[in-house]
């Protein structure tokens, strides 16, 4: 069981250090990646939003639905967490 | 964690130095985060660290009185009302949801050209809304986790 258990992990490491050899370079402006809305939010943020950190820009202004999501997210876990807390406290 | 410790230094440093730096700190990465990296998340955990800080070195019982577990749920709430009532206030105006520029605040347009200032204050809302749930998320099961064990009349129930 062990053994294969190895074996499954040196597999798995296998594929992706395959796969990760066409991967492109870190930083390659030709890369998929940096080539479909990135260069439009770096070259717009100024006269779209004009906040100077594009992180943010993009973060809560072009992505914003995203960052919602994220907060709803942050604050149903949190709910979800004392909720059970709280049965706890109270059942003991 | 209900115990206090019984060390004027630290209490000093915790009270007077560290926890009005930490929260100051995460005030400034709040304000500062449309120019440098910081914004929301960031600021709301610096926050909360400050906060948990005073508790766990101070005692729960002698910070109650403001960050009462009552007041906490209130400021996460209020967080997510913030970012969502942004939202919706530029849908009232005729705009799409979270189109900050639709928001009319025509008395704002003075620094920059267009709506611009208009798009940065609504950035700086939902951040804010975005800080003030993750303070008070993280907050509360801080307290939670932190609160004395039943037997000790800290209840606070509601």
């Amino acid at each position: 069981m062990r053994l294969f258990a190895l074996a499954l992990a040196l597999g798995t490491a296998t594929l992706f250090i395959a796969a990760s050899v066409d991967l492109p370079d870190r930083g390659d402006p030709d890369a998929p990646a940096s080539n479909y809305v990135a260069p439009y939010y770096v070259e717009h943020v100024e006269e779209d939003i004009g906040v100077e950190n594009v992180v943010s820009a993009v973060l809560a202004d072009y992505r914003s639905y995203d960052t919602l999501g994220e907060t709803v997210v942050i604050f149903t876990a949190g709910l979800a967490v004392l909720l059970a807390l709280a049965r706890r406290e109270r059942h003991e | 964690m209900s115990e206090r410790h019984e060390s004027a230094l630290l209490h000093f440093m915790v009270r007077a130095v560290m926890t009005p730096a930490i929260m100051l700190y995460g005030l400034y990465v709040l304000v500062h985060g449309e120019l440098s990296p910081g914004g929301g998340f960031q600021a709301g955990a610096i926050l909360a660290a400050g906060l948990i800080l005073s508790w766990l070195t101070l005692g729960r019982k002698s910070e109650s009185s403001i960050f009462s577990r009552r007041t906490l749920i209130v400021v996460t709430v209020l967080g997510m009302v913030l970012y969502t009532g942004t939202g919706i206030l530029a849908m009232l105006f005729g705009g799409d949801y979270l189109d900050y520029g639709a928001i009319p605040l025509e008395w704002l347009d003075y620094a920059l050209p267009g709506e611009l200032t208009r798009r940065q204050m609504g950035v700086f809302g939902i951040e804010i809304g975005v800080a003030l749930a993750v303070f008070g998320t993280l907050s509360l099961a801080a307290d939670y986790l932190t609160a004395p064990r039943s037997g000790d009349e800290e209840g606070e129930e509601q």
